[in-house]
């Protein structure tokens, strides 16, 4: 199934090449959480502890399990405004 | 101990006396509340001669606490008919308090038109006449003013905006480099100033040297713990640096609170064209400084300075509120643009969030296209031309709202909202609604609760729990605006306890007090009653405390939520 993965705030180096420059579509499997994904964009697991993540504009977790084409907003601790 | 200038501009007379032993434990915005409430007739007209306009800086000013030289300005509002407190960086406040100044209160009206200057030095105040000062903007005001006074004062001015008295005009103060870019913004002190005569005050502090605390060595160990926590926090020593307040473009976009074209939706289609990522980008490319603090002693260094395509200064930031404001509200994709406009603001000395607001709903009237950025600038040479339409614009959202008839403004007390839709971060719209200073972010400002989960989280989208904590947000804002500390400096403390306990451990440090933490609530409690208070004088109820009906009818896209926090939970947050 596919997804969005949206990244930013310096997340975008985790991109795949030819992505666009905040964002692709990924192919991803049933079941796959936030962290599975975000492993196999290679972002290192350090960094995992204390993104803010959202799935289709609400706030979720690592644990969250994506449905066909939910959109996945990934940033850094920030704030701002 | 410290003094108070009072100015009075009716007999051009001055006049010193010691702090009043009621006020000795307040600073910033306490002070200059305290004194407006009990000096200010709540029901007189705010650009008559019985308002009074006062300067404070924070509890912590002129000391070596990190990020605390904000200055506060008080006065009743022509714009929102309530108490105002605006506060500012720049370079003004530590100056001001090395002084031994706790406030200069501005008193009475002068009849005549010539301008005044108000300086400040350690010699006392001498209120000078410079007619030739008279409707300058603030770039070349302050040029003359530090030719004249030397390079190394501060300047706290209003440009014309405020001398042609318009509602939404803002009090300048310079930042490092001496450029008029630092503002109390919100809520029309420029036109209290300009009602007065008062063109500028130069602070010079040449003669003076930082303020001694009480008890030195424990104010230093205090301090060190504080910077330490500002310095370690993933938010104030890596993000806010990096991407500067505007990093929160991307964010409130995909939580989808990002008002857009008059609040008709959440999100923006070209948000990554005006983002603080793409802020940065084009910063760098064409050599201008990505990190940059807004006044001395900042360990955040959050703003930044905004180059023209040929390298050439145009403006700082421009910040998060101003680009969101002036862009995707206005449906303008243009960060030059943006930038133009962020200029004449502070050049006419004129609210930046207002004016994005203003224009908006002028664009919802048809007088300009959604999108038209030159048509923007147009309008707003206007307001700094003072036309009819200029005027209309310059007194804010609510005037030019009725003016051309529209229904969708977005105001709280008649003033703008900022950059957070209410429908889809629903604790922000509690203290947009309650705020005794109307729609104002910065009063409590729960997007650290609704988005960022600092210091906890409650669901932006629902309805509870968001007044109890809106509650405790105005309160701390009310603390921290007290104290001279910049907002941002909660990112750190709020998520760190003992950074916030270093916050007092400071103060105590400072003027040798024992303040207890319940004593520092008890204080921000106070404050906030002493703001409703006046408002309740002058003439405001419970439903001035609501947010524009269409909040409540109108689905916000893409999660098509409205604002349903209830009245009764309204109602009570600032009854304490």
């Amino acid at each position: 199934m596919q997804v969005e993965v949206r990244l930013f705030a310096g997340l975008q180096r985790y991109l795949p090449e030819n992505s666009s420059k905040n964002s692709c579509r990924m192919e991803t499997n049933q079941g796959d959480s936030v962290k599975d994904v975000l492993e196999k964009l290679n972002v290192p697991s350090k960094k995992l502890r204390g993104l803010m993540i959202l799935a289709n504009g609400t706030h979720a977790n690592l644990d969250y399990v994506l449905n066909e084409g939910d959109v996945l907003s990934v940033f850094p601790v920030i704030a701002g405004g | 101990m410290k003094k108070i200038y009072r100015v009075n501009m009716t007999d051009l007379k001055v006049r010193e006396e010691p702090l009043a032993k009621e006020y000795e434990r307040l600073g910033g915005r306490g002070l200059t509340s305290s004194i407006v409430a009990k000096e200010v007739p709540a029901a007189s007209h705010p650009l008559g001669s019985e308002n009074k306009l006062v300067y404070a800086p924070g509890l912590l000013g002129g000391t070596s606490a990190a990020s605390s030289g904000r200055l506060s300005v008080g006065a009743k509002s022509p714009l929102t008919g309530g108490i105002k407190e605006s506060n500012a960086g720049g370079t003004a406040a530590h100056k001001l308090a090395r002084l031994g100044i706790a406030a200069i209160v501005v008193e009475g009206k002068s009849s005549g038109d010539t301008a005044y200057v108000l300086k400040v030095s350690s010699e006392g105040v001498e209120l000078v006449p410079a007619a030739d000062l008279k409707s300058l903007g603030n770039y070349e005001l302050v040029e003359r003013l530090r030719k004249r006074f030397g390079k190394d004062i501060s300047c706290i001015s209003c440009g014309p905006a405020g001398e042609m008295l318009m509602s939404a005009a803002s009090i300048a103060v310079t930042d490092r480099e001496g450029r008029p870019t630092r503002h109390a913004g919100r809520g029309g002190m420029g036109a209290v100033m300009g009602s007065k005569k008062l063109k500028a005050i130069v602070v010079d502090d040449s003669a003076t040297s930082a303020v001694k605390p009480k008890n030195r060595e424990a104010f230093t160990s205090a301090a060190r713990v504080f910077t330490k926590a500002l310095e370690e926090h993933e938010i104030t020593s890596v993000t806010l640096p990096k991407y500067g307040t505007n990093v929160c473009a991307n964010l409130i976009q995909e939580v989808g609170a990002y008002p857009t074209r008059n609040f008709s939706t959440g999100e923006y289609e070209d948000v990554d064209k005006i983002s603080g990522e793409t802020q940065r980008d084009v910063i760098l490319e064409r050599g201008g400084i990505a990190t940059h603090a807004c006044l001395p002693g900042c360990k955040i260094s959050c703003s930044r300075i905004w180059v023209d395509k040929n390298g050439n200064y145009v403006t700082k930031g421009p910040e998060y509120e101003t680009i969101w404001a002036n862009g995707a509200n206005c449906g303008i994709n243009d960060l030059d643009a943006i930038a133009t406009m962020d200029r004449l603001y502070d050049d006419y000395g004129i609210d930046t969030i207002e004016m994005g607001v203003t224009i908006a709903v002028a664009m919802e009237a048809g007088v300009k296209e959604f999108g038209d950025a030159q048509g923007a600038i147009e309008l707003v040479k206007e307001v700094g031309k003072g036309t009819p339409l200029g005027r209309i614009l310059g007194n804010g959202a609510a005037v030019t709202g009725q003016a051309f008839g529209v229904s969708r403004v977005p105001v709280v007390k008649r003033q703008g909202l900022p950059a957070y839709d209410p429908r889809s971060i629903k604790g922000q719209g509690v203290t947009y609604a309650t705020s005794p200073m109307g729609a104002d972010h910065t009063a409590g400002y729960m997007i650290s609760r609704n988005v960022f989960k600092i210091g906890g989280y409650i669901d932006p989208l629902k309805a509870d729990g968001q007044a109890k904590a809106s509650r405790e947000m105005q309160i701390s804002a009310a603390l921290v605006d007290s104290l001279g500390l910049c907002l941002f400096v909660t990112f750190a403390t709020d998520d760190k306890p003992e950074a916030w306990e270093a916050v007092r451990n400071m103060v105590n440090a400072l003027y040798g007090w024992d303040l207890t933490e319940e004593d520092f609530q008890k204080l921000g409690k106070s404050i906030l009653s002493t703001e409703v208070d006046f408002n309740r004088r002058a003439g405001f109820c419970d439903t001035d405390d609501r947010l524009p009906y269409f909040f409540k009818t109108e689905k916000l896209p893409p999660h098509n939520s409205v604002f349903d926090v209830s009245d009764k939970d309204l109602d009570g947050v600032l009854k304490f």
